[in-house]
């Protein structure tokens, strides 16, 4: 079933073309990583399909509807957003993971009880519990994510988007944030759209993985299928070793670049 | 850390915000109390309280200090608003009506007509109005590369300011013997405010207030920044042009009235936010009444200070506002 799609879409930035003609059906439930190297514009294309930058030329729909014709308000309440770079709020843990709710209140409305208890879900679901009185600007990195991580899904969102949400994390803290929006997907039903820069994690953590080379989409499908020798080769100019963790059953990629 | 983290609580928040509306109301009525001729407490509640119409300073009290007062604390409340709110929208510290320009863009265009058209004199604070979103929408114009950038922010400002400043000397040479007081206006003074002042300002103080306050949750999360605000459902650039239009507002009302007063909106923003933290809610209502407590209190002051001279309050805000802008530059670079 098609649920947020998008059709032609093509993006210039100072007359240079970032994305040409990109048409892609997304499916609802599923984990979907956008991968590519630098400036392949999946970062854009992120933007573009969660509201965020209006495209040149195309246009996104979720459930039928253009989203850029829908009120902001509206899109707010199915769609949010983690964004790379985070920033230092000065506002408490609870505050900040409150102002999720502001999509679903009126002008003059107040939360009720159960804004509060969606509130309180975001939070156990980030265990947050022990911060929410904290200073969100006094936290440590792998903290703030998931406050902001919080946010964005106190919106309730049907479509989740997470543009590189690991970039400033460490090891651990990079598993564990994926493990949350692997169980967020699992366990609420929200799909799931990522971009990540690392390649084991998009084959770890998605249903499907959509690889984009020089402003289009290279190649799309199951991470088993379209991680081939091929495409490590023209997309990101590495040599691949596939080795297979058996106790796991996991596959994981060894990388070495390219001689020229 | 600590002050930070006590600076959320609603407890200290709400102390506090008790504290400054007490320090508006003290140099408020500071104000009206001192000057050339003292004025006893007893004789104070007298006449404002039982209204005693025969007391001898009744007039000094009631046709001067009083509409002065009120002025100066009018002129505090908006531009200390006017700050604040150009800070959130533009995210710089340093966005102060005067230092970006905006009071120099309402200072030219009332200036325009007062001196072109002295009969017009309804129309000098519609027009200021217009003068100071104009240069807000220039400093936009100027500073804006795919989104607002801080840094861009003081320079365009800086740039609007010299240009409008220039008209604003251009008016006063081509028109010298009708421009009165133009020193008091250069500077920022309530010397002889009264009440038809009040008339002129209160309104326009009042639309102005009322706008902000209603503005309280967006600058919330506009401060989480575009990304976010966006993200949330909100429609910046129209939320973003209604702020600017409620600071061009208060700025443009008060210019109209005392001149090109400065540093208000520079100092005491920071100061509030330095003592109740950055939650709107409480911040706005702080900055409010500070804004009322530090201006009433400088031109308090500046009547007493040298007196029989006074000095115009704007002397004393640049006194107390330009170490205080270093200060806070300073500040900002260290951290």
């Amino acid at each position: 079933m098609t649920f947020l799609e998008a059709s032609e879409i093509t993006h210039y930035y100072d007359k240079k073309c970032i994305l040409s003609n990109i048409s892609f059906s997304f499916e609802k439930g599923k984990i979907y990583s956008i991968i590519g190297p630098n400036g392949c514009g999946k970062s854009t294309l992120l933007k573009i399909l969660c509201r965020q930058l209006p495209p040149t030329k195309g246009q996104v729909s979720l459930e039928g509807k253009n989203i850029y014709k829908l009120s902001p308000k509206k899109i707010a309440k199915s769609i949010s957003l983690l964004s790379q770079q985070v920033e230092k709020a000065d506002i408490t843990v609870k505050q900040l993971v409150t102002l999720g709710r502001t999509p679903h209140l009126g002008i003059f409305e107040r939360l009720n009880n159960q804004d509060m208890d969606v509130v309180q879900w975001a939070i156990s679901q980030t265990n947050l519990e022990l911060l929410i009185e904290r200073n969100v600007a006094s936290l440590s990195g792998g903290e703030m994510q998931r406050v902001w991580l919080a946010m964005a899904i106190a919106q309730q969102p049907t479509i989740l988007f997470l543009d590189e949400p690991t970039t400033y994390l460490d090891i651990a803290h990079q598993l564990e944030l994926l493990e949350l929006v692997r169980s967020l997907n699992i366990k609420s039903n929200v799909t799931i759209v990522m971009v990540l820069h690392d390649i084991n994690h998009a084959v770890l953590y998605s249903d499907k993985i959509i690889a984009m080379k020089d402003g289009g989409i290279y190649d799309h499908g199951n991470p088993e299928n379209i991680m081939t020798s091929k495409l490590f080769h023209e997309v990101f100019g590495v040599e691949a070793l596939r080795i297979t963790d058996i106790v796991r059953n996991e596959s994981m990629y060894s990388l070495t670049r390219l001689k020229k | 850390m600590k002050i930070k983290t006590l600076r959320n609580t609603l407890g200290w928040q709400a102390i506090m915000l008790v504290l400054i509306m007490l320090a508006a109301l003290a140099a408020f009525s500071c104000s009206l109390m001192v000057g050339a001729v003292k004025v006893s407490f007893h004789d104070f509640i007298d006449i404002l309280i039982h209204s005693n119409i025969e007391h001898p300073y009744r007039d000094i009290l009631w046709n001067i200090r009083l509409p002065r007062t009120i002025v100066g604390a009018l002129v505090g409340a908006n531009l200390a608003l006017a700050g604040l709110l150009l800070q959130g929208v533009m995210r710089n510290p340093l966005a102060d009506p005067h230092i970006i320009g905006v009071s120099s863009g309402a200072g030219l265009f009332g200036m325009a007509i007062l001196v072109i058209f002295p009969h017009l004199t309804s129309l000098v604070t519609p027009l200021a109005f217009i003068g100071a979103m104009g240069a807000a929408i220039l400093i936009y114009l100027l500073s804006w590369k795919n989104g607002i950038v801080p840094t861009r922010v003081i320079l365009a400002g800086v740039a609007v300011s010299a240009f409008f400043g220039s008209g604003i000397s251009a008016l006063m040479t081509f028109y010298s013997d009708r421009v009165q007081g133009a020193l008091s206006f250069m500077v920022g003074g309530l010397a002889a405010k009264s009440w038809p002042q009040v008339e002129t300002i209160l309104p326009y103080s009042i639309i102005g207030i009322l706008f902000s306050l209603l503005l309280v949750k967006k600058l919330n999360i506009i401060k989480l920044g575009d990304s976010v605000a966006k993200g949330l459902g909100m429609r910046v650039e129209v939320v973003r042009l209604i702020i600017t239009a409620t600071a061009a507002l208060l700025a443009a009302s008060s210019v109209s009235v005392v001149g090109l007063l400065g540093f208000v909106g520079l100092i005491v923003p920071h100061i509030c936010r330095l003592l109740i933290g950055n939650d709107y809610r409480v911040l706005l209502p702080a900055t409010a009444c500070l804004g009322i407590a530090v201006v009433t209190i400088s031109d308090t002051f500046g009547r007493i200070l040298f007196s029989p001279f006074e000095l115009p309050v704007g002397v004393i805000m640049g006194a107390l506002g330009g170490p205080f802008f270093l200060f806070l530059l300073r500040r900002k670079s260290v951290s």
